[in-house]
């Protein structure tokens, strides 16, 4: 039974490699969201993950130097180099969010300026109308 | 590698890409544990991930054993508040570059509208003029008309913007 199935995937895998469906639970789906979202650097790419499964199925050790992205102290080192970038990003969303307001804002106060003499001519149309038509 | 989850019910499915080393080593999981190369690739995937909880929590022991934790999880969440941050700086931008666009093009509207009454306005008062009626439209005539006009209706080309 075994043997059937897999000469019927070394079929699939002629070439030694390829691409395979994982079927993964929700709470294994869970765990890899918060891993990735909030867990430690760690090297969770599909592939490493299903070579780490092997290992310790097949009881061999795992080499924790090829998992682990970065130590400790390089994650704060990262960390703080992001914060820097979002710092300078945050500086500049200011800038475009102050200019794009003021542009805003002189454009309400153009238009209730402009809606002001507006109403005025529109004023003096209408009377200009009635004294042309009371003068024949 | 690919990855693409596919279902989002509970649980779900991924595609990967395996590499030829990986793919021995699942046919000698399936071997050993008499099992399809399907069902091995599932059970070396949630095996793999509970190792790497594991190795995860291990990592966060060695931040707490050196001293680091505390301040990753504090930058960590500084780096989320700020990204918040950035997000929101970012979409009141838009909104206001977006209702800045409404209203330039409504006070265009406007400009057009009220020159068509300052025309008329103009042509009345000379009808009245040579009928002798003086009539002053002064007060209706918007001080600084031609900018206003070079602003929304004739913008300046600029660098080839504008």
């Amino acid at each position: 039974m075994v043997e059937t199935r897999l000469s019927r995937t070394s079929k699939m895998f002629g070439k030694g490699q390829g691409t395979v469906e994982v079927h993964v639970s929700a709470k294994d789906q869970a765990d890899y969201s918060n891993l990735s979202k909030e867990g430690a650097p760690v090297n969770i790419s599909p592939l490493v993950i299903i070579g780490n499964g092997t290992s310790v199925l097949l009881n061999e050790p795992i080499d924790n130097a090829s998992i682990f992205l970065r130590t400790p102290n390089e994650e704060i080192e990262k960390l703080r180099r992001e914060i820097a970038e979002l710092d300078d990003d945050i500086q500049k969303a200011c800038s475009a969010k102050m200019k794009h307001q003021a542009l805003n804002d002189r454009y309400q106060e153009d238009a209730s300026i402009l809606e002001y003499y507006q109403e005025i001519m529109e004023m003096f149309v209408t009377q200009m109308k009635r004294i042309k038509k009371e003068k024949g | 590698m690919s990855m693409d989850s596919r279902n989002g019910g509970p649980g779900g499915v991924i595609e990967i890409h395996l590499t030829e080393g990986v793919v021995t080593r699942i046919k000698e999981v399936a071997k050993r544990k008499r099992i399809s190369f399907d069902n091995a690739v599932d059970m070396c995937y949630s095996t793999g991930l509970s190792k790497a909880l594991e190795l995860s929590e291990s990592w966060f022991d060695n931040a707490k054993k050196i001293g680091s934790y505390n301040a990753i999880v504090q930058l960590r969440a500084s780096k989320a508040e700020k990204t918040l941050e950035l997000m929101n700086l970012r979409s009141k931008s838009v909104s206001y570059k977006f209702d800045g666009f409404e209203e330039f093009n409504r006070m265009m509207g406007s400009l057009i509208s009220y020159t068509g009454k300052r025309a008329e306005a103009k042509r009345l008062q000379t009808l009245l003029a040579e009928r002798g009626i003086i009539f002053d439209i002064g007060p209706g005539e918007i001080p600084e008309l031609d900018e206003l006009n070079q602003r929304y209706l004739f913008r300046k080309v600029r660098n080839g913007q504008d």
